[in-house]
């Protein structure tokens, strides 16, 4: 089967930033990938388990999320197609932490070693792969700014406009509405922004009454981007989207 | 790179407050963070007086780039503070005041016993309270109340900038500490290969 297209969203992230010859791109396509679809809430990476193998998503959402020992869950980053879920594994020996798929998804599945192999040929993939490695770990820190420094209100707005820029960023939201694809539970948004169902669901309804969003089977609209981003305390910087 | 003293990393939010994301203990990198991104989204601050030796970004990556040894090694030191930064974002998230500090402590012993900068049972611990409140998300009066608890649970003991864990095993508990996301096998061959 010829997977070539599902590598487009990637294509365009990276030829944004990054000097990609056809020879580059042919490289990466040609490698035994394999592609595999998900259901919901399913396992992709277990922590604590050998890494063997690193994952491109290419449709639907997919999460990061980490358990203390109690069973508390945090979510530590929330993934779109186009998006690699685990090329920290590439050079770690053990996975740190869980990723799960968040609706139906579909990730192509390619051995590390394979990657690996590629990566150390290749100096522009070699880039581009740590790239994107350095642009997870920058939504990380600002990730745990806002858990650790924002209140209730600022931290779900803040998630909201992260998802949104994002999603807009890459071609994938209807961007003249403000309209995007919504997949998460409040459960999956309380445990990313370190509150209780019961908290999100007031801060989301505020959020609505003041008239800056409006949320509906799985459509977040951003009915006032300027006050939301304003309440969210947020800004692209860190996204690095002009890298 | 800090060859010696303790530095850290943080962001403001609009409103002033302050997030202590790393603490960085002699023999870490400050900003590879930054090899492949136009501007730096966060803020570096040294934590004591210490030296750094610099090189100019377009050096770094062309060696890390061309030199597949040296590339590979500075590549695992950025992952493994992006592993960092995930358990800080649970840490902050997911535990309360007391697993938090204990974290800290555990994380911040761990490390300079790992890399033989200070032999393991007592340590200096260049931070003050505030900058402690600031990494956990809590403040300084609340981290001042734990480190009191703490101390009278026998779990530390400290003595102005000297701290000492008593019973490493029930500290450990008490933050659920486990030292796996420091891959610190990774971590020790890329040292060894960067000096």
């Amino acid at each position: 089967m010829d997977h070539r297209h599902l590598f487009d969203p990637l294509f365009r992230r990276w030829c944004r930033r990054i000097e990609l010859s056809s020879q580059d791109k042919d490289a990466l396509t040609a490698l035994p990938w394999a592609q595999r679809t998900f259901t919901r809430d399913t396992y992709l990476v277990r922590e604590g388990e050998p890494t063997t193998m690193c994952s491109l998503l290419v449709r639907g959402f997919a999460f990061r999320q980490k358990l203390v020992e109690d069973g508390a869950r945090q979510i530590i980053s929330f993934h779109i197609p186009g998006e690699f879920l685990d090329l920290q594994n590439l050079l770690l020996e053990v996975s740190d932490h869980n990723v799960q798929s968040l609706n139906r998804s579909s990730a192509l599945i390619v051995n590390k070693t394979a990657l690996l192999a590629l990566m150390d040929s290749r100096p522009h993939i070699r880039r581009a792969l740590w790239l994107d490695s350095l642009l997870d770990a920058s939504v990380f820190r600002e990730w745990v700014v806002n858990l650790g420094r924002r209140d209730a209100r600022a931290r779900i707005a803040h998630l909201l406009c992260e998802l949104a820029a994002r999603l807009k960023s890459a071609g994938v939201a209807q961007a003249e509405e403000d309209l995007y694809d919504f997949p998460l539970t409040q459960e999956q948004l309380a445990d990313a922004t370190g509150l209780t169902a019961v908290h999100t669901n007031r801060t989301l309804q505020s959020l609505r009454r003041d008239g800056l969003i409006s949320l509906s089977s799985s459509q977040l609209t951003i009915l006032d981007w300027d006050r939301l981003a304003e309440v969210g305390d947020f800004s692209e910087r860190y996204l690095h989207h002009s890298v | 790179m800090l060859l010696s003293g303790y530095a850290f990393r943080h962001k403001l939010t609009g409103e002033g407050a302050r997030q202590i994301m790393a603490i960085h203990i002699p023999g870490d990198a400050l900003d590879f963070q930054n090899l492949f991104l136009a501007e730096s989204d966060h803020n570096v601050q040294m934590l004591t007086r210490g030296l750094v030796a610099e090189i100019a970004v377009p050096l770094i990556q062309e060696l890390a780039l061309t030199n597949q040894e040296v590339g590979r090694a500075i590549h695992v030191s950025t992952l493994v503070e992006a592993s960092i930064f995930r358990e800080w974002a649970l840490n902050i998230g997911r535990r309360d005041a007391r697993s938090r500090i204990a974290h800290l402590l555990c994380e911040f012993a761990y490390r300079l016993t790992t890399y033989g900068l200070q032999p393991s049972g007592t340590y200096e611990l260049p931070m003050t309270q505030e900058q402690l409140a600031d990494a956990t998300g809590l403040t300084a009066v609340h981290v001042n109340r734990v480190l009191q608890t703490l101390q009278r649970e026998g779990l530390i003991d400290r003595d102005r900038r000297m701290i000492r864990f008593p019973s490493w095993e029930r500290l450990r508990d008490v933050a659920d500490f486990n030292p796996r996301y420091l891959h610190t096998r990774e971590e020790v061959a890329a040292r060894a290969n960067l000096s």
